[in-house]
């Protein structure tokens, strides 16, 4: 029984598989052609709506960036010969004024201007997207014949708008589109590996530096659909399913719009002041760049921060041709934060000019001072009230070249503070000699640590993308002489830091000791006016010198902006006092000898600092003459906006 | 297992050569199991290509262990299964299984049904092994029948006991695709273990009147249909019956599902080119609607090459039983024919929109371990049922 069962059982499963076959050919063979026509004419395509990036404001709500709805022509690709999407394309260059070649290519239909067929860069179904800030007349010419145009849609996307007045450019960053920055960017090439739902569209624009990159998951929204119904000329009949996008989140940052653009204004009219000066002490005939930050000393909060020169961010709203990259190469980088060039856009050959002059990071100079007082404190080297008689010229060891004081002045008796307020080099490389003589190489290693302990030498924690930690020269300069190592690290001469790093380094000083990490973005608020994060003070850590030594050491940068002081024409009208110091540092230079570059840092009100500012202006001269007065014009500025009731 | 192989081997004093094993093994099955999954393989990576690439690697990954457990199948004799007792501790276990699903935090829920069972990172579908364990056991029972045909009350009330309870299990949870596929199971074991005819016919006929009943039901829009059926089986009728109705809604999977398969036509748009099928118009493209990609991008040849393929293997299992000269072997492959036949025919039905959507995968073909795995295993048992026929011991019997 169970044999002819069997049979039976084949022959249900037969006829059930004979029915499954005879239904497939019926929809294939039969109804192919209604279907494929469905497929191709009658189809429902997903059109993807590019969610408007969310804007960044200033700390008080002014509009730094924002975003405009401009016209865009997105091409669906539609089931016509490709005689007829050559021809297409054909109109199309000419309607957008574009190449043939670059229209074929956006369009991506496998086709070249030959009409050759070429790879494919996407699968078919994929929109393509042609041209966006499309003028009105393009717009009408496009909407107006749709005959002409098969699978051209229009639409409007959210474009990324900047301000005209190069607001702190380097630091608010740019956008690129999705497809150029995923080849250059990790976090771009991971995205593209996961394509989960919300996955980056082509030519979404994404941020590639600055607070653009750093909160871009922040700025992004989600990308909305339609699904449409679409005819057999590729053109929209019917919305089917529309999902709305979700704009991005809003940044308020910590920067002050009316003090960074003030200060950079400033700094523009004081580089050409400089630059144009009668030779003398003051003239600094190649002082072209600026950085200098501004950053508060209990938040950490950055108020300005400057790299100059910058540039007008709206050059990203088209193609970059490599010969725009090479012109945006001395102001496309952040120099606050890490190495930018000398702006050599107005020599014959910018290139050769680039290792003719500093980079944006600088050997500190005498601004390092405070740091050499404190360690030298804390170490037990000297006491608050140790004295030493200058020397004039001062030789740490036989045979080594003479240290002498600017100026080659002789200071008499100093102790630290008036070390401090003269920025007499002999005590500091004194200081700097007596520490190796005490601690033998094991200073080299001490000193590192209490400088990462202020910022110096390691990253000061901002948000940004590619921040550098500077250079520690006097690690390899100790390899060969241990004291010549300290005795020029004492004084700034042996290390090189960021104008961020000094910044920090100067809040610590008036902080006591408590780093804080430099912020950028103060709150995060959701499409609704809902805050979704605010970010907190972070203390990075806290130095464990003893406040006393603080005390001393910040009364001598008190002294610095002192009659007598080497600032003291600097800060008179303020109504509180300020702690500063000034630093010449100096670079010797293949083919040019040595440039002195001028570097500033201050804190104030001296009794309750509230804001700590670096400035540096490579090849700028003297510390107090060409970045002091930035500083100065910095902390007045930040005065008025931040410390008088308005 | 081993274990009970060695008791077995013990007591009857039966063993056949590996020699001669090898040589009965049925090599074109195993073929065309291997044909299916490189289908399988290439039908996945059309479905994913553009999702997600890991379903490609996992699928290719769950092959080789469902080949290792296949092997595994081959190493004991298939009726130590049919000693004692052992069958009613698997089933227990997969009722067992069934129960533990549906407690909350235990068991996990997809696509609105509470299924999975979450062990460490391992998810599995006891539904699966359920169906497995079903065969086996209606196997053993009919098999120990005397009386033939079968229709006496107490041998019929033991089999519906033993049918009903997974049955309603698996109905309540709630998957009515795989408990239609253990109704297929009983089914085919019983008609080929001998059911009286007239028990066969009177089923069909309370099939035929059940589901006419239920369209009617249905095209009178009576309210009785709205207590009888939960409202996502209502809108399944819906679809199937007018899947035009709502093309963006519930229509839309038959609606692009149709357009994908159809627009195929003869040889299909080419491998990674079906637009419906990476435009992302197919809904659960690796999984219950994998046909509708392959005959997409293969056209009419490739879908009937798919077809052609699942009949020789099923054919191979028809030879396989017939030579088979012990009822409980006979009647595990009547069983898992009828398992595969059901969910292919239910599965591609659905796709071409012969019957109504229920969510079945394609077995072999679509993305997905447990079922895969418990394939492999039946596949093993009728290979493993091939190898051993013409045993000294079934003269014996």
């Amino acid at each position: 029984m169970t044999y002819h069962r069997l049979h039976v059982l084949w022959l249900i499963v037969f006829l059930l598989f004979v029915t499954l076959i005879l239904r497939l050919s019926w929809v294939q063979l039969g109804g192919g052609e209604k279907y494929q026509k469905q497929a191709a004419e009658n189809n429902f395509k997903q059109i993807p709506v590019v969610a408007p990036r969310g804007n960044i404001y200033d700390h008080s709500g002014e509009k730094l960036v924002g975003n405009e709805s401009l016209f865009t022509a997105i091409y669906l690709e539609t089931d016509e010969s490709e005689k007829e999407k050559l021809a297409t394309a054909k109109r199309l260059s000419k309607a957008l004024k574009m190449p043939l070649d670059e229209v074929l290519e956006k369009m991506d239909v496998g086709l070249n201007a030959d009409g050759d067929a070429v790879p494919r860069k996407q699968p078919p179904y994929y929109p393509k997207k042609i041209k966006d800030r499309l003028s009105e007349k393009e717009v009408v010419r496009i909407s107006e014949h749709p005959k002409q145009f098969k699978g051209v849609n229009i639409t409007l996307e959210p474009l990324r708008d900047y301000r005209d007045d190069t607001f702190a450019v380097q630091t608010i960053g740019y956008v690129r589109p999705f497809a150029g920055a995923k080849a250059s960017l990790n976090k771009y090439k991971k995205a593209q590996d996961q394509p989960e739902e919300g996955g980056y569209l082509d030519w979404e624009q994404v941020g590639m530096d600055g607070i653009e990159y750093s909160y871009q998951d922040e700025l992004r929204g989600q990308n909305g659909y339609r699904v449409v119904r679409v005819n057999s000329s590729g053109k929209l009949v019917d919305v089917i399913k529309e999902i709305h996008p979700k704009p991005g989140n809003d940044l308020y940052t910590t920067l002050d719009e009316k003090m960074q653009l003030e200060t950079e204004a400033f700094i523009k009219k004081h580089l050409s002041y400089l630059r144009t000066q009668a030779p003398g002490r003051h003239r600094a005939p190649y002082a072209r760049n600026a950085y200098a930050v501004a950053m508060e000393v209990k938040t950490g909060n950055i108020r300005t921060m400057v790299s100059y020169p910058d540039y007008d961010p709206n050059i990203w709203n088209g193609p970059v041709s490599a010969e725009d990259y090479k012109d945006l190469t001395p102001v496309i980088r952040n120099g606050t934060i890490r190495e930018a060039p000398y702006d050599a856009r107005h020599t014959a050959n910018p290139e050769k000019e680039y290792p003719r002059h500093p980079f944006s990071v600088l050997p500190p100079g005498s601004t390092f001072k405070p740091m050499t007082a404190l360690m030298a404190l804390d170490q037990g080297l000297i006491g608050p009230y140790t004295t030493f008689r200058d020397p004039g010229t001062y030789y740490y060891a036989p045979g080594t070249p003479p240290i002498n004081n600017s100026g080659n002045h002789n200071y008499g008796t100093l102790d630290v503070r008036k070390a401090l307020m003269k920025s007499a080099n002999t005590f500091f490389a004194w200081t700097g000699s007596q520490w190796y003589r005490k601690e033998g190489k094991k200073s080299i290693k001490q000193f590192q640590d209490y400088t990462h302990q202020f910022g110096l030498g390691v990253k000061t924690g901002v948000p940004l993308k590619g921040e550098q930690d500077g250079t520690e020269g006097y690690v390899s300069i100790s390899e060969r002489s241990g004291i010549g190592a300290m005795v020029l690290g004492s004084f700034g001469q042996a290390q090189r830091y960021t104008a961020m790093q000094l910044a920090q380094y100067t809040a610590t000083l008036a902080n006591e000791g408590k780093r804080m990490r430099p912020q950028l973005v103060e709150k995060v608020v959701d499409k609704d006016g809902d805050t979704v994060d605010r970010v907190e003070p972070e203390v990075l850590n806290r130095s464990e010198i003893d406040p006393k030594f603080f005390d001393t050491v910040q009364k001598g940068m008190v002294q610095v902006t002192q009659p007598g002081g080497t600032a003291s024409h600097l800060f008179k009208d303020f109504p509180f006092k300020v702690a500063a110091k000034t630093g010449t540092s100096e670079q010797d230079i293949p083919g040019r000898g040595r440039v002195e570059n001028s570097v500033f840092i201050c804190y104030a009100p001296a009794d309750d600092p509230e804001v700590a500012i670096a400035a540096i202006v490579p090849e700028g001269g003297y510390g107090g003459k060409a970045a002091g007065p930035i500083a100065e014009k910095m902390l007045e500025l930040y005065y008025q906006e931040f410390m008088t009731e308005s | 297992m081993a274990f009970f192989a060695g008791v077995f081997i013990r007591e009857t004093g039966v063993r056949m050569k590996i020699s001669r094993l090898l040589r009965q093994l049925d090599v074109p099955l195993v073929l065309f199991v291997i044909a299916l999954a490189v289908i399988s393989i290439v039908a996945i990576s059309g479905a994913t290509y553009t999702i997600d690439p890991v379903y490609l690697k996992q699928q290719i990954y769950w092959y080789g262990l469902g080949i290792l457990l296949l092997a595994a199948t081959l190493l004991f004799d298939y009726r130590v299964l049919a000693q004692g007792r052992f069958v009613y501790l698997l089933y227990g276990f997969g009722l067992f299984l069934l129960v533990l699903v549906m407690i909350p935090g235990v068991g996990t829920s997809a696509k609105g049904a509470q299924q999975w069972l979450k062990i460490g990172a391992f998810q599995f579908q006891p539904s699966e092994f359920m169906k497995l364990f079903l065969i086996i056991l209606l196997a053993k029972v009919t098999s120990e029948v005397k009386r033939l045909p079968i229709r006496d009350w107490k041998t019929l009330g033991k089999l519906s006991g033993l049918f009903a309870l997974p049955f309603f299990l698996v109905l309540i949870q709630p998957d009515l695709g795989t408990a239609l596929v253990l109704l297929g199971i009983a089914a085919s074991v019983l008609l080929v273990a001998g059911l009286d005819w007239r028990i066969i016919l009177a089923g069909l006929s309370s099939v035929t009147v059940l589901v006419g009943g239920v369209l009617t039901l249905y095209f009178t829009d009576h309210p009785l249909l709205h207590t009888l059926l939960q409202d996502h089986q209502i809108e399944r009728i819906e679809t199937f019956v007018n899947p035009a109705s709502d093309p963006s809604g519930a229509g839309y999977q038959l609606t692009q599902s149709m357009i994908a398969v159809g627009s195929g036509q003869l040889s299909g748009k080419g491998f990674h080119n079906g637009t419906q099928a990476q435009g992302k118009w197919i809904p659960e493209p690796h999984n219950d609607f994998i046909f509708a990609v392959f005959a997409e991008e293969f056209g009419f040849i490739g879908g009937s090459l798919l077809l052609c393929t699942f009949i020789f293997l099923l054919y191979r299992m028809v030879k396989v039983g017939l030579q088979c000269e012990e009822r409980f072997g006979a009647y595990i492959v009547a069983g898992v024919i009828g398992m595969i036949v059901f969910q292919v025919f239910q599965n591609i039905g659905m796709t071409v929109g012969i019957l109504p959507i229920t969510g079945l995968p394609l077995p072999f073909i679509s993305y997905g371990g447990s079922a895969l795995l418990m394939e492999m295993v039946a596949i093993g048992l009728v290979l493993n049922i091939g190898m051993r026929r013409n045993d000294e011991f079934l003269f014996r019997d």
